[in-house]
This record gives structure tokens, C-alpha cells and sequence, in this order.
């Protein structure tokens, strides 16, 4: 007989790897329906809700390679990194960095850039907007989140949901720098020039910026606020 | 630390509620049905803001609340996490709940989540392990707490004691009130061929605070074997009503609310449910009366 600690190791291993850890059959009590059938349902319980809860995450990743492919992404995912805790508002994060090695996704390079994007587009739907202050010191939003993508990232994203016609965007247009930023309790996405993505560098490292013109571009965006 | 269980929301006679969904948090808003109050899931308020925060600050202005927790994980064996606890309280604090309520059953193990109400043998050494867990949820929280019996698709060979048995004994130890879930009660007692009857007959009716009913499917196996899901994801099953209706009539009106997570249906649908439990607690407890 197991113990509790025990008995609870040997279903979490069954649930996340599929197949029933030796001895467990034994400490599941088998009426006409097997402790094999019986698991099932809770491998079952643990797979497609968290799927399901990411499909409405990323919907956009699954816009440009379709639902099958998408799920069977997601279940390589989940059994990559299964979540390490009960808020599950911060899983997913790093889907982008699986999709970005994942080799079924070889022919689509963008989709890790694009899980980055809708990730940054979740997370900043549910943090507190930050209240301006009366100091007259500029400084970064620090809820915004920039993606130097080596492809047309905005672009693709506004394929993905309808704002602009496939016709109207290649992959080969070049790289974009797309700011992610949560500003009047609206999150606003804008891909940024080069001039721009010069000055947000120069505010990350701390340097003085003396660019009158890029900096009021960059508030008005909501991406240089008052701190 | 309060010993209420049972808790009446102001001027709810028959005070049925409905857990609360996104989909419908506008239209509750703008309508503002009938109804004695709203349960959330704890974890789906444990980010700083956003627009679920916004719109649950309006509605907890209307509605007394229900914090329903999925995730404490109370039959761990490795004790619970105080990172969870800590934000459990944030939420906790932050709308100041009627009720508060989790499970009898585990998630975590190893650092892992697993997504999912599992079940527990019962036994003194599950009960010691809960027990100890429950105790320290409600002195973290300075609450007492209801527990909710699980849905359950498998038992184990350790079991020596009913869940029933198990319940109460918690009750004792920890002061802790229950939560029953008739739907879940029904949905195990089919799956593991237990009586569902005497276990509502087992329950001492001062440890019921809040009473849960949802929908559940049938799945047939290839088999020919049936297994009951316990899926959240349809209207409550006639014989749930039967069994709220007979329970209802021992024990008296408590909160009741219609749990509703998947395949998420139109709110008229939602407080049509609602209304049906209401409906329920009047004729089962005897307290009809009507307007010519």
C-alpha cells in the first residue's frame, strides 16, 4: 500500500506521461470499468481544458495554422512544460519559445513571434494600469512590451484578425519592432520606426535622449509616460 | 473567526445564484436580474487588473459574492502552497466574499499543477493531511470555509471510511462547513455504485452552508460501460432536481447556485435555472404563496 505522498506522485506521473506508473493499478479499485478507463478521464481533464484555455489565448497563432495543428501543438506544449501552478493566468508564456524550436512549425518562422505578440496582447489585458504621476520625468511604460521580429510582425497580426488582407502582406516586407503597450485601459499595438526603436533603446540603457519629435511620438502613444 | 455557515443574503427568501461568467458580465449589469448572489472562481481574479477586475468591482456593488476556489489543492500531501494562499487572500481582501468555499480533493504534486479535482483515498491518513491543510486555510484567511465534496471517477483499495464519514469528521475537526454539491454527489454515486440517497440522508443538515447543482454527460464507453462526466456543460439533469428537491425538504432553504463553465449558454438560460432552484426551495420547503 502507498502512502498518501506516494499514491499522489504516482497519478501525477500517469496524468502528465500517459502511461500507468507500475504499482498504481493495484491501489485503484477496477469494478467492470478498469483504473486504466478510470485515469483516462482525469488525462483527459487535465489536457483539453488547459488546450482549450490557450486556444483562447492565441487565437491568432491558430488562425494561421489551423485548429488540428494547433491543438497537437498545444499537447506537445503542455507535456514540454505542464503548469507549475493553480493560476493559470500566467501559463502560456512561453509558448512562443516552444513554437520556436517546435519542428512541425519549421515552415511557419513567424508563429513563435506572433505567440510572443498575443501573449503580450493577454498579459497586459489583466495588470493594473499604472496612474500618472506630476513628475515630469519620462520614463518607459512599464506596461509595455516590445518585439524586434525579424518579420512583418504587426502585419501578420492584423492578417490573422481580419484588419488587413493577406494580399496586402509577404513575409519578405522586412523586420518590425511592435510595441505592445497598455495605455487608457486600452491595449494599443504600434510598429514602430526606426528612429523610435533608437530612442526606446537609449531609454532602456538609462542615456539622455534630446529627440524632441520621436519623444512627444512616443508619448502620445502611451509608451513614454510621466513617472 | 466566524462559525456561521449559513449565511442569507438580505431580502433572498429562496436565494438561488449563478456562478459568474465573462460573457455575461455586461449583460448582469445592465439588467441586473433577480438574483441572491454571484460565485467567481478565485483564480480568476488573481491578476492586478484588468477588465474582469473592473466589472467585478461593479457587480460586487449589486450582488453579495461566493469566492469558489479550484486550485488550494487542500488534500496535498505536501501541504499547501503559501504563494496560492497569498493570493487567494488578495482576492479575498480585495471583494470581501459572504462565502468562501474549495474542495476534498488534490492538484499539486512535486511543483506540479494539475488542472483537475483529484480525488483522495479516504482514510485517517488522508484526514489527518486535509484536516492540517484545512486549519491552515482558514486561520491564513480568518475564515471559516466550506468544503465541497468532489466529483470522483475512481476510488482507491486504502479507502476505509465513507466520504460522508470523512466530511463530517473534517467538520468536527476543523469547524469547517460543507459545500454539497448534488450534481457531484449523484455523478460519483452513479460512477462508483454507491447509494446517492443515503449519502444525502448522511449529511447532518447544520454542516450545509451552500448547496451546488450543474449539468453533467453521459459517455459511453466502447465497452457498452457508462461513465458520467461531471462537465459543468449543460442544463441540470432531472434527476439532480429530484435529488436538490428531496434534499431541500430535509434540511430547509440554503444558497443554492447553478454552476455553468462549459459551452457557456445565454444568461436567460443561466437564470432560468436559477429560477427553477428558486422555484424548488419554495414548493420542497412548503413556503408557497402567490398573488391573485
Amino acid at each position: 500500500m502507498l502512502s498518501l505522498a506516494e499514491l499522489q506522485r504516482s497519478i501525477r506521473k500517469t496524468i502528465h506521461a500517459g502511461d500507468m506508473v507500475e504499482g498504481l493499478e493495484h491501489e485503484i479499485v477496477s469494478t467492470e470499468l478498469a483504473a486504466a478507463a478510470r485515469l483516462q478521464v482525469y488525462q483527459n481533464n487535465f489536457r483539453e481544458p488547459l488546450a482549450q484555455s490557450l486556444l483562447e489565448v492565441f487565437p491568432i497563432v491558430a488562425a494561421f495554422v489551423g485548429g488540428v495543428f494547433t491543438r497537437t501543438a498545444l499537447r506537445h506544449f503542455i507535456e514540454w512544460e505542464p503548469p507549475i501552478e493553480p493560476c493559470l493566468s500566467n501559463y502560456g508564456k512561453r509558448l512562443g519559445v516552444f513554437l520556436g524550436s517546435y519542428a512541425p512549425a519549421d515552415s511557419v518562422p513567424y508563429l513563435s513571434d506572433l505567440a510572443d505578440l498575443e501573449w503580450a496582447i493577454y498579459e497586459l489585458q489583466h495588470v493594473a494600469e499604472q496612474a500618472p504621476a506630476d513628475e515630469p520625468v519620462l520614463a518607459l511604460n512599464k506596461n509595455s512590451v516590445f518585439i524586434a521580429s525579424k518579420f512583418p510582425l504587426l502585419n501578420l497580426w492584423m492578417v490573422g484578425n481580419g484588419q488587413l488582407r493577406a494580399e496586402a502582406v509577404h513575409i519578405d516586407q522586412g523586420e518590425q519592432f511592435v510595441c505592445i503597450v497598455l495605455s487608457g485601459m486600452r491595449v494599443q499595438l504600434f510598429a514602430l520606426s526606426q528612429k523610435e526603436q533608437i530612442v526606446v533603446t537609449d531609454f532602456k540603457h538609462g542615456k539622455l535622449v534630446d529627440d524632441a519629435d520621436v519623444i512627444r511620438s512616443l508619448s502620445d502613444k502611451g509608451i513614454l509616460v510621466k513617472r | 473567526m466566524s462559525n456561521q455557515y449559513i449565511f442569507t443574503p438580505s431580502g433572498a427568501a429562496f436565494p438561488s445564484g449563478i456562478g459568474l461568467k465573462a460573457q455575461h458580465y455586461a449583460e448582469i449589469l445592465a439588467r441586473k436580474p433577480d438574483l441572491a448572489f454571484l460565485e467567481i472562481h478565485a483564480e480568476n481574479f488573481m491578476s492586478s487588473g484588468g477588465a474582469h477586475h473592473r466589472y467585478l468591482e461593479q457587480l460586487a456593488d449589486i450582488y453579495p459574492l461566493s469566492v469558489h476556489g479550484v486550485g488550494m489543492s487542500l488534500g496535498s500531501a505536501s501541504g499547501l502552497s503559501r504563494t496560492h494562499l497569498q493570493r487567494f487572500k488578495g482576492v479575498v481582501e480585495r471583494y470581501s466574499p459572504w462565502l468562501i468555499s474549495e474542495h476534498l480533493a488534490w492538484s499539486e504534486e512535486g511543483g506540479f499543477y494539475l488542472n483537475d479535482l483529484l480525488p483522495l483515498p479516504l482514510n485517517k491518513e488522508s484526514l489527518a493531511v486535509v484536516v492540517d491543510n484545512m486549519n491552515s486555510m482558514q486561520d491564513y484567511l480568518g475564515r471559516k470555509i466550506l468544503i465541497e465534496n468532489p466529483s470522483a471517477y475512481m476510488a482507491f483499495s486504502s479507502t476505509d471510511m465513507s466520504e460522508t464519514e470523512f466530511l463530517v469528521e473534517l467538520a468536527e475537526q476543523t469547524g469547517c462547513g460543507l459545500l454539497l454539491d448534488v450534481n457531484n454527489v449523484f455523478v460519483s454515486g452513479k460512477n462508483m455504485g454507491w447509494s446517492v440517497e443515503d449519502y444525502l440522508k448522511d449529511i447532518p443538515a447544520a454542516l450545509i452552508g451552500e448547496i451546488h447543482l450543474a449539468g453533467h454527460t453521459l459517455k459511453k464507453l466502447e465497452d457498452g460501460l457508462e461513465i458520467r462526466i461531471d462537465d459543468h456543460g449543460s442544463r441540470v439533469a432531472q434527476s439532480v432536481w429530484d435529488l436538490f428537491f428531496e434534499l431541500v425538504n430535509r434540511v430547509g432553504v440554503r444558497p443554492t447556485l447553478i454552476e455553468w463553465d462549459t459551452n457557456i449558454p445565454s444568461l436567460d438560460e443561466l437564470l432560468g435555472e436559477a429560477g427553477k432552484a428558486a422555484d424548488i426551495m419554495k414548493t420542497a420547503s412548503g413556503k408557497v404563496g402567490a398573488n391573485a
